[in-house]
């Protein structure tokens, strides 16, 4: 029976489970990115497109990028944004912001500071 | 690396694979070092290197699969305040290419990085890219 004294008191939390947000991939990348490389990134990239509609590359580690990686970055970025994703990247350094700049891709690939 | 009359310069051949793209850009860095060009104006002249040298890889080639001696050679100058750097192919002309693996920003890229760009046909075939960065005095 209850306590009269709880009647209109109730202090227990309540919850409710709505949704998953947002689901984000983190694909941490080291090393330089050029032609070289590009095959190793691109199947990097399919592999993380797969598993979600957010993939935000971790470049703390990325001392190079020229227009080949920068290539195979924007064309994952149109495949998760048809799909209402996006391609992030994040800790870039100055040189690598360099050619992120000179070429506009902040356009198409989200560059957050 | 050699000292030429108070230059110093850099020559390399190598066959022209994107494998030996990174070996040449770090080729350069160290060449670049050894003259105290750092920063900024190194990382501008790597990319511009990279640049060059992968479009040797991707197009110089293409249109002449019957040449067995496909090399790319670059060579670096470095006097007071000017580095000079030239990429150099064999190839036989450049035909367009509708499959493209790249964005095309190769040369846009690098004129945006040099002080200046010249591409030159060598004889009797070849093409030279020279790019000019201007350096401090190290």
């Amino acid at each position: 029976m209850q306590d009269p004294g709880d009647a209109g008191t109730n202090r227990d939390p309540h919850f409710v489970r709505r949704r998953v947000d947002e689901v984000v991939l983190v694909l941490q990348v080291d090393g330089e990115l050029d032609i070289k490389s590009t095959d190793s990134l691109r199947s990097a990239l399919d592999e993380a497109e797969r598993e979600g509609d957010i993939v935000r590359i971790d470049a703390a580690g990325v001392s190079f990028v020229d227009s080949t990686a920068l290539g195979v970055l924007l064309a994952s970025a149109q495949r998760l944004s048809a799909r209402g994703g996006r391609l992030e990247l994040i800790n870039v350094s100055p040189p690598v912001r360099r050619i992120l700049d000179m070429t506009l891709i902040a356009r198409t690939v989200h560059v957050i500071s | 690396m050699a000292v030429n009359g108070g230059r110093v310069e850099l020559q390399l051949s190598v066959p022209a694979t994107a494998d030996n793209v990174p070996l040449l850009r770090h080729a350069m860095a160290g060449f670049l070092e050894g003259q105290s060009v750092t920063g900024e104006t190194a990382a501008d002249v790597l990319l511009a290197v990279t640049e060059a040298c992968t479009n040797v890889v991707q197009h110089a080639y293409r249109s002449d699969p019957a040449v067995v001696d496909r090399h790319i050679e670059l060579a670096a100058e470095c006097t007071d305040s000017i580095l000079e750097v030239a990429v150099r192919d064999l190839g036989r002309g450049f035909a367009p290419r509708v499959d493209s693996p790249g964005l095309g920003l190769g040369l846009p890229v690098i004129a945006a990085l040099t002080q200046t760009v010249e591409i030159r046909p060598l004889t009797p075939h070849g093409t030279e890219v020279v790019m000019t960065f201007a350096i401090d005095p190290g």
